[in-house]
């Protein structure tokens, strides 16, 4: 195994570790069709959210790249899913999927890095019942100190940018954890494995 | 708000309230249990002593220049469209908060956790001004609607039940609630989400402010902060000067400690790092609406205070009440006024002032537990020790500290008067000190624990028919007694005189030894301290050994920490201080490393004792001296060791603390002998003779099923009489 292919395994481990649902795509196109089939299965399950039933068939993908934005489209009407990126806010109880694309990964503790400055970016990870990221295998490093450079970075300016290592969650009563208060119930991240099925 | 600052006897009637509740006592009981195994695990991987060392050290530097590292912040985060405001007191954080409110017409707002809020109370003062404050951490939301203050750092509602819960939510849906765990969440995740909506602004706190960027940290599990710092149109955050960092370098590395240490999490679910004002769709100009407001409080003022600045490296892990025996027992609402555990005694004192911090001050039985896994290495029984001083000195002594002290400052009143005390074995004396760091003696209503009486002959009273017994041998050692052994059990020193003379070891014993002084540090009365510190360093100076043993874990622990800081301006004692505590060792480390005390030099076959013994920890022997190895091969060399849970876990003794708390001594005391005895062993060995005292005191209570022995008399027992003497 070389040092690549170990980070990635320790990040899927302690990803796993903290409730992540940790799976591999091809590309990103494949990360895709994997969100919208996601939506699809999860838009007859009832919302948490009273009024949240209006989003259920709603993927949410504000920073879908240019090019595969017609594919994604395409893909959801086939499968009965309304795709939007942008105006989340109109949707405070909730959107069935958020979709986003990881800048970074932080193997020891399963952390996908998100820059987020746009509200839509930020609310599609926090709105949506089930948070699907996107996140190139290749970005994956070992520790929090290996990303310092990207992160002081997108700090020179103004930004808002995310750690996040599974879904939202709460021990606070009785020290029983449970998934799912008041952000995601659920995290999904698809790592992207150029070249590999 | 809590009842802690009223009169002591009024505090001590509310404790008994807390230590009658039993869900409380079973819920921190698993709690502490639960934490000290996923810790370990958390720092499996991790050399967590190092980077604990080194997040102290960063963090000791960002305070010496708070003031600096706020205009740097200020001048880049406004760079960036942040306001930035300071406030000097907590009335002026919420004064600046409210105008903000009431600049951009707010009438809604809800709040991610932040302590800096609970300090100033920041909710009353926005109410009061008619705005609605809803708190979103689930379990800040819970205590928000209970009227309450939070009684964890990290698990604000850990001591309610989740019938507690589903109650409170009943009557606030106006609907019956069920009272299942993951029901309950979702009652919160709906009935706040509405609220999350709209909302004109969010109060965060923030973990880190980091200077080089003006970039905040907050780091969350729920997920509210991330909707508070995105919803509502005006953004609000509040933190204390103290968690301003150069870097955010230093913010990752408390990082990496931070949530293993709360709860053995690796990191929480969330960490938002906020620079500058971000979008915001609600707003014409598409940016949020920002704020930031410093409180200092106290913060500049306790940051130039030498004693006790290593306050403000707290990272708010709430690991030190964990850990600590006494909230165990009786939970943040005793153990705290706005900020809890051992920080909490701290902070009280410095955020809110004596009268606040007074009864509390009282209440830490100094086992050194939170000092062990703090995070940032506070020494945080040091600087409540301090603190108590400061009290006594500025509000006058409760009388019996100030008798102790008056008395300990003489060595010869003060034997004289435990001489004195041998013939009055009763209540003349109760109430007077000197007895209680011998309250075994007098003490009144201690019905957990039977108590020993001062001896006939106190060892110095023997020592001189037994002086020439010692006279021979290669290595000259001197015995520094202590005060329980010397007037209480004499035959421990006799046990390890025996076990030292076989080792080829003359002995002095200097006459003008006295008292370790640990007592009247502990009730905060410097002068004796300092007066019973030279005392010893005198007795010792001229004898030339090259060991001064203790038999006492507390003895050689509050000499080797205690003394080198009460002298250390002290132009003629501050080297003296450091060759004695240089030569101060604990009998059981003296045993194995210097005398090579080992299997061969105990019985075997037949005369071998076979009846397990068990083992209690000492806390100033395994924290306080970081004595942990030497005195288990000892057991395991003489004798059948058994490994028991939590050995390092407070017997409850403390010295005074089980005088002035004797109803959570003897809880304390109560659950580590269950412990012991569940382990079938026969005996029962330690290395301090308080340890001894109420161990022993508690078996003779319960019909002895243990024999409680200092580990000088264990060994000295199962000693191979067919061996000749080295």
């Amino acid at each position: 195994m070389n040092n690549t292919e170990h980070v990635v395994d320790i990040f899927t481990q302690n990803a796993r570790a903290a409730s992540s649902t940790v799976v591999t795509a091809g590309s990103l196109r494949e990360a895709v069709d994997y969100a919208v089939r996601l939506c699809a299965d999860n838009a007859g399950i009832p919302p948490s959210v009273p009024g949240g039933e209006e989003g259920r068939d709603i993927l949410a993908a504000p920073d879908m790249p240019a090019d595969l934005w017609p594919h994604l489209v395409e893909a959801g009407k086939a499968k009965g899913v309304r795709v939007i990126d942008k105006n989340v806010r109109e949707h405070p109880n909730g959107v069935c999927v958020g979709f986003s694309v990881g800048d970074m990964g932080i193997a020891n503790t399963g952390t996908v890095i998100l820059r987020c400055y746009k509200e839509d970016t930020r609310l599609a990870s926090m709105l949506a019942e089930t948070h699907v990221i996107a996140l190139p295998a290749s970005t994956i490093v070992a520790t929090s100190y290996d990303a310092e450079d990207f992160l002081q970075q997108a700090m020179a300016g103004p930004m808002y940018t995310a750690f996040i290592s599974g879904c939202s969650r709460t021990s606070d009563i009785e020290r029983v954890l449970t998934l799912g208060v008041h952000g995601p119930l659920s995290l999904h991240i698809i790592l992207i494995q150029e070249g590999q099925a | 708000m809590n009842t802690n600052t009223g009169t002591l006897r009024e505090y001590r009637k509310s404790i008994q309230e807390a230590l009658d509740d039993e869900y409380l006592r079973k819920t921190l009981d698993t709690f502490a249990v639960d934490y000290h195994a996923s810790r370990i695990a958390a720092f499996k991987t991790m050399d967590e002593k190092e980077v604990i060392r080194e997040i102290a050290e960063a963090k000791d530097s960002a305070i010496s220049r708070m003031d600096e590292l706020y205009t740097q912040f200020k001048e880049k985060a406004e760079a960036n469209g942040v306001m930035v405001h300071r406030a000097d007191t907590a009335e002026e954080a919420n004064a600046i908060i409210c105008a903000i409110a009431a600049e951009n017409a707010c009438k809604k707002i809800i709040k991610s956790k932040s302590m800096t809020a609970e300090e100033t109370l920041l909710n009353p003062a926005l109410l009061e001004k008619g705005i609605e404050v809803v708190e979103t951490d689930l379990g800040e939301w819970i205590i928000q609607l209970r009227h309450e203050s939070p009684t964890h750092m990290v698990l604000p509602a850990i001591h309610l039940s989740r019938n507690q819960v589903a109650d409170v939510f009943s009557q606030t849906t106006g609907k019956k609630e069920e009272a299942d765990i993951s029901t309950l969440v979702k009652v919160a995740r709906r009935e706040l989400r509405e609220k999350f909506a709209t909302a004109d602004m969010g109060i965060s706190g923030a973990n880190f402010a980091i200077a080089d960027t003006g970039t905040i940290g907050i780091c969350t599990n729920e997920g509210n902060g991330r909707l508070v710092t995105t919803l509502p149109r005006v953004q609000v955050a509040i933190t204390g000067l103290d968690k301003l960092v150069p870097t955010l370098h230093d913010a990752l590395r408390i990082i990496r400690v931070l949530s293993r240490n709360a709860t053995g999490q690796n990191i929480t679910s969330y960490v938002s790092w906020i620079t500058g004002a971000t979008e915001c769709r609600l707003d014409p100009d598409e940016r949020k609406i920002m704020h930031i407001v410093f409180v200092d409080n106290g913060r500049t003022q306790l940051a130039a205070d030498p004693a006790c600045k290593d306050a403000l490296h707290c990272v708010r892990c709430g690991a030190c009440a964990n850990v600590c025996p006494v909230y165990r027992l009786v939970g943040g609402h005793k153990m705290g006024y706005i900020y809890i555990g051992a920080i909490g005694l701290i902070l009280t004192y410095f955020f809110h002032g004596a009268d606040k911090a007074k009864n509390l001050i009282l209440n830490c039985i100094n086992c050194g537990a939170c000092k062990e896994v703090c995070a940032a290495g506070i020494d945080l029984p040091a600087i409540i020790q301090e603190i108590r001083c400061r009290l006594n000195e500025s509000q006058g002594s409760p009388l019996p500290a100030k008798l102790l002290g008056m008395v300990l400052k003489d060595r010869k009143r003060f034997h004289t008067l435990l001489k004195f005390a041998k013939w009055v074995q009763k209540p003349v004396t109760a109430g007077t000190p000197f007895v209680r760091h011998l309250p075994s003696i007098f003490d009144v209503g201690q019905n957990s624990r039977a108590l020993p009486a001062i001896v006939d002959d106190a060892f110095r009273d023997r020592w001189p028919y037994l002086c020439h017994e010692y006279t021979e041998g290669s290595r000259l050692v001197g015995l520094f007694a202590g005060c329980a052994l010397d007037f209480l059990y004499p035959e421990q020193l006799e046990a390890a005189l025996t076990l030292m003379h076989r080792k080829d070891c003359r002995i002095v014993f200097p006459f003008e030894q006295s008292c370790c002084g640990l007592p009247v540090q502990m009730m905060g009365q410097r002068t004796a301290a300092v007066a019973t510190a030279k005392a010893n360093i005198d007795a010792f100076e001229n004898t030339g050994c090259e060991y001064v043993v203790t038999l006492c874990a507390s003895c050689g622990s509050h000499i080797k920490h205690t003394y080198p800081l009460l002298l250390a301006d002290d132009p003629e004692y501050s080297a003296k201080a450091e060759s004695f505590v240089g030569r101060i060792k604990d009998f059981s480390s003296f045993a194995v490393d210097v005398l090579d005390y080992g299997e061969k030099d105990f019985a075997v076959g037949d005369d071998k004792i076979r009846d397990g013994v068990c083992y209690h920890c000492a806390c100033h022997l395994c924290r306080g001296l970081g004595v942990t190895q030497q005195p288990r091969a000892l057991m395991r060399a003489a004798g059948d060791y058994q490994q028991t849970a939590e050995e390092d876990t407070c017997c409850g003794f403390g010295g005074t603390y089980s005088v002035e708390f004797p109803e959570i001594s003897s809880q304390i005391l109560i659950k580590k002998l269950d412990r012991l005895e569940a382990s079938g062993a026969r005996y029962l060995v330690t290395d301090c003779p308080g340890c001894v005292m109420q161990l022993r005191g508690g078996e003779e209570k319960r019909g002895r099923k243990l024999v409680v022995q200092h580990m000088a008399e264990f060994l000295v027992a199962r000693l191979n009489t067919k061996q000749a003497k080295e």
